[in-house]
């Protein structure tokens, strides 16, 4: 691993190693099974409050990674630490006291709701599971985790379908807090929502944040609103990390050809600014066959190189002043030549 | 995904939409009749329906409305006694098979895999035994000849096809997004399926064990009928064999008993049918 | 199932010499006759031996009629058979027929009349209608015999059976109708929903074409995987209807081997039927191979 653990290991909350999630799809007789990478050896650290960006198209492994950390899929490789413990190798009944601590915050708030269930059994499922309130108690907890997601207490005995998107997602977001988890996993949570009600959420979600203190991995593969939450972001393609950096720094200084095209492509309020744009070619290729040596060569705006085409890039550092990791042969080669000057378009 | 959110109607919207159902109010209706004559029997019945109380195989008459049979028991009162049996055997047998099918098919459905596999062969097994012949085997061996055994017999062959029904919902319903959460909030498997997969797929158990019923009470009727009955018993299955003996000269013997058990299996079918209409779209039109 | 039938307690043997001949006989003589028919030996082995014989062909005997059991189930479920082919042939056209009406004109008059009908035949208790049946169109009307395969004493004419055939045959047919037209309904109306069906339509095909030529087509094949599944089912309804009207069928001849304990032929049928249920199956399997385009062996 390339990635380089300069932060004490103490102050890292989670810690991804390697993880790899391969689906096999079962072929016909006498066709061999595809197998899908989903994700294909991603590597990265989440420290203790810090929100991290998951950023890239749809199909690329990232809703995939986040399922599998939280162990929803069996993984096909890799490790998963949280705090420090091998997540992977617990046992079911361990993992599952493990789960108070971490969380998930789905994307479509109409499938992530049991249709037969009041917003008083949803949110106090969770009490129930793992025995910590019961009576009047129960009943304080949820009334204060509705109030505290802007939801209307005496809604509570309510079903899911009677309400709207927005407040939906809310009790979504009120469910995965019950527990008081250290870490919470928001996969698009604004994504399924109007555009108006988006940036609402947005703030809720930042204040929650702050009150729980919770480390969060955002999923996402909208930038603007990456941008307004997160603290760090790696970029997803096709089932790797190519770039992840400081959210400042990726957005002032995109390395990598597929994070320039992606932040160049959010559309900004103002007709009169003329922006040069990378349009990218093509659609990413499927995860089942991906190409050989860069994964992004084959839609690269620059001309690839011979050893594109044969070799992964690794992640390496740039050495900027915040820790810059990118995965891209022309950056590499540009550092081994000038390890002091930055690449130039 | 549709279907699903589709699904999530109050009971009340189903309650409109069944009232609607013309054919399955009166369903609702023949039911709940047949349910009341066999609560209040010994009220209704006019004569103690083991009591000979005429001299044999007199026809309908003011006195005797359904005439009597071979012995000269009266047959209305022998009917009406019957419901009590039949209604034991089509619900007994039709709860019995809910249990031993949900189970099955929970199982199977949710754990998947080498579990699944297995379990489905012995479905299989059973479908392709011609059950009738089953229980003509058994029966015969065992000489279990009593309603309440032949409740068990046909629950223990009929209750494939609700553990197929539960097995593939649960298949969609256990990769669904709220069962994810759950499994994220910690819960176990036992708590997974009772709160979360179990209450959503009420409506097709519902649908199935109703319309299970009315099978079993004709499936009863036709064992007791060929006689592998208790002849003892009051079944309308029995009386039916009964009759089948006088076909030539006493009509009547044969008529009522045979009328009840299609009139009560006609309830039962046209209420699970406008059940279904309401519960669950997704299975409209459907066997 | 074998296993079961030797766990019933008490042997046929027993049974049968005590209620026929008035328990005249000693036990010695009934341990010979147990030792004749093979059933001293441990279970196992007798076990072993009925499945040895079963792959060979040889069925044992049957301890009533006093014959081997394979010629007393081949004969009788030619019987069957002869009954069946031309009551489920008709069920079957009757079936669709209704099904594909029903469906293309989906919530009409006609469609809510054939629904409830079809589910009205679907509650019918078969045998009570076979009695009733028996009872107008034999007792009161004269019109046809009451049961059996040929009138007793007069020489068999094709006439004959075919006036033997009626009423069970009409009978079995009406009660599969039923079940069929439902089914092929709810397949056409789920085919029918489909895009490609839309597509014909926009062409500015006739509606009988959509329907009999694209939607029927794709409607038949689930119709004929679940009437496949459900054979068994309708093996045993025919069992029933054989019963009322006395047709020496296959399931008569159960009925009457099961309550005389007569274990090798209700061994024997079960294991024939079953077989003949894996066969149907089979060519349901085969048929759907024809029908589908898709899959080749």
């Amino acid at each position: 691993m390339t990635l380089k653990e300069a932060i004490i290991t103490s102050d890292i909350l989670l810690k991804v190693r390697g993880l790899k999630k391969h689906f096999r799809l079962t072929g016909r007789i006498f066709k061999k099974a595809a197998v899908i990478r989903a994700v294909d050896g991603v590597s990265f650290d989440i420290h203790r409050g810090e929100t991290l960006g998951l950023v890239g198209e749809s199909g690329c492994g990232k809703t995939t990674t986040g399922l599998t950390i939280l162990r929803f899929y069996p993984p096909t490789a890799g490790s998963v630490y949280f705090e420090g413990k091998d997540i992977f190798q617990t046992t079911k009944r361990e993992m599952r006291k493990l789960r108070q601590e971490m969380q998930m915050i789905f994307q479509d708030p109409f499938l992530s709701l049991n249709p037969r269930m009041t917003v008083y059994d949803i949110i106090g499922d969770a009490f129930d599971i793992h025995g910590l309130a019961r009576g009047a108690e129960k009943d304080r907890r949820i009334i204060s985790l509705m109030k505290k997601v802007e939801l209307i207490p005496h809604h509570m005995y309510r079903y899911p379908h009677e309400f709207s998107g927005g407040q939906r997602q809310r009790i979504g977001i009120a469910r995965a807090l019950a527990l008081k988890p250290k870490f919470v996993i928001a996969d698009e949570p604004v994504s399924s929502l109007d555009i108006s009600v988006r940036a609402q959420m947005l703030n809720l979600l930042q204040d929650l944040q702050e009150e729980f203190e919770l480390t969060t991995l955002y999923i996402s593969h909208d930038l603007s609103t990456v941008k307004h939450i997160c603290d760090r972001v790696c970029v997803m393609y096709l089932g790797r990390i190519i770039e992840s950096a400081d959210v400042k720094e990726l957005f002032n200084n995109p390395l990598h050809p597929y994070t320039k095209a992606l932040i160049l492509a959010i559309p900004i309020p103002n007709p009169k600014l003329k922006r040069k744009r990378i349009v990218l070619k093509g659609s990413p290729p499927t995860p089942i066959d991906p190409p050989p040596g860069c994964r992004f060569h084959p839609r690269c705006p620059y001309t690839p190189k011979p050893i594109c085409k044969k070799e992964e890039p690794e992640l390496i550092d740039v050495g900027t002043s915040t820790k810059h990791l990118v995965a891209c042969h022309f950056i590499s080669s540009n550092l081994r030549q000038n390890p002091t000057r930055h690449l130039e378009e | 995904m549709t279907q699903f959110a589709q699904r999530a109607v109050t009971w009340s919207e189903n309650w409109r939409r069944f009232r609607k159902n013309k054919a399955a109010l009166i369903g609702g209706l023949i039911v709940l009749a047949v349910v009341i004559t066999a609560i209040i029997a010994p009220v209704i019945s006019p004569y103690n329906p083991d009591d000979v109380v005429a001299g044999r195989l007199q026809p309908p008459s003011n006195k005797f409305w359904f005439g009597t049979d071979g012995i000269g028991r009266d047959c209305l009162s022998r009917v009406v006694w019957g419901s009590r049996t039949a209604l034991m055997v089509g619900l007994g047998a039709s709860l019995i098979s809910v249990i031993v099918g949900v189970a099955f098919g929970s199982i199977a459905g949710y754990y998947g895999g080498i579990i699944d596999d297995a379990m489905m062969r012995i479905c299989e097994i059973l479908l392709v035994i011609p059950s009738f012949f089953l229980y003509i085997l058994i029966v015969s061996i065992f000489r279990v000849r009593g309603p309440e055994y032949i409740a068990v017999l046909l629950a223990l062959t009929g209750w494939t096809e609700l553990a197929k029904i539960v097995r593939v919902d649960f298949f969609s319903l256990k990769e669904r997004e709220f069962t994810k959460a759950a499994i994220g909030l910690g819960a176990s498997d036992i708590h997974i399926i009772f709160r979360y997969l179990l209450p959503n797929d009420l409506a097709p158990i519902i649908v199935v064990a109703t319309m299970n019923i009315a099978g079993f009470i004709i499936m009863e009727a036709a064992l007791s009928f060929i006689g592998l009955g208790d002849p003892t018993a009051c079944s309308w299955g029995i009386m039916l064999s009964q009759g089948r003996q006088y076909i030539g000269y006493a009509w009547w013997l044969a008529t009522f008993p045979g009328l009840a058990t299609f009139i009560t299996a006609v309830g039962f079918n046209f209420l699970g049918d406008g059940l279904r209409d309401s519960l669950d779209p997704r299975l409209r039109g459907t066997i | 199932m074998f296993l079961l039938a030797y766990l019933a307690p008490g042997d046929p043997v027993t049974v049968f010499y005590l209620s026929r001949i008035g328990g005249r006989y000693s036990h010695a003589e009934l341990d010979y006759i147990r030792q004749m028919l093979g059933l001293d030996q441990p279970i196992h082995i007798q076990y072993f031996r009925w499945i040895w014989r079963m792959i060979q062909g040889d069925f044992g005997q049957s301890y009533i009629w006093n014959q081997p059991v394979l010629p007393l189930i081949r004969s009788s479920i030619l019987n069957t058979l002869r009954m069946m082919i031309p009551a489920f042939v008709l069920s079957i056209l009757f079936g669709i027929v209704t099904g594909v009406i029903s469906a293309a004109k989906q919530y009409s008059k006609t469609d809510h009349i054939v629904m409830a009908s079809s589910l009205l035949m679907w509650s019918m208790p078969w045998f009570w209608s076979g009695l009733m049946a028996i009872y107008i169109f034999s007792v009161y009307l004269h019109l046809l015999p009451t049961g059996g395969m040929y009138t007793f004493g007069q020489p068999p004419t094709v006439v004959d059976q075919i006036s033997h055939l009626i009423m069970p045959v009409l009978l079995y047919a009406t009660s599969g109708a039923g079940f069929i037209t439902r089914l092929t309904r709810s397949c056409m109306l789920e085919v029918l929903r489909e895009d490609y069906i839309m597509t014909a339509r926009m062409k500015g095909l006739k509606e009988r074409v959509v329907i009999y030529k694209h939607a029927l087509r794709n409607a038949i094949l689930p119709v004929v995987t679940v009437v496949s599944l459900y054979v068994s089912y309708l093996v045993g309804g025919a069992a029933v209807i054989e019963f009322v009207f006395a047709w020496p069928g296959v399931g008569r001849l159960a009925v009457l081997a099961a309550t005389q304990r007569d274990y090798p032929v209700v061994l024997g049928i079960n294991m024939v039927v079953a077989t003949v249920v894996l066969i149907a199956l089979l060519i349901a399997d085969i048929s759907y191979a024809y029908l589908d385009p898709r899959i080749r062996y």
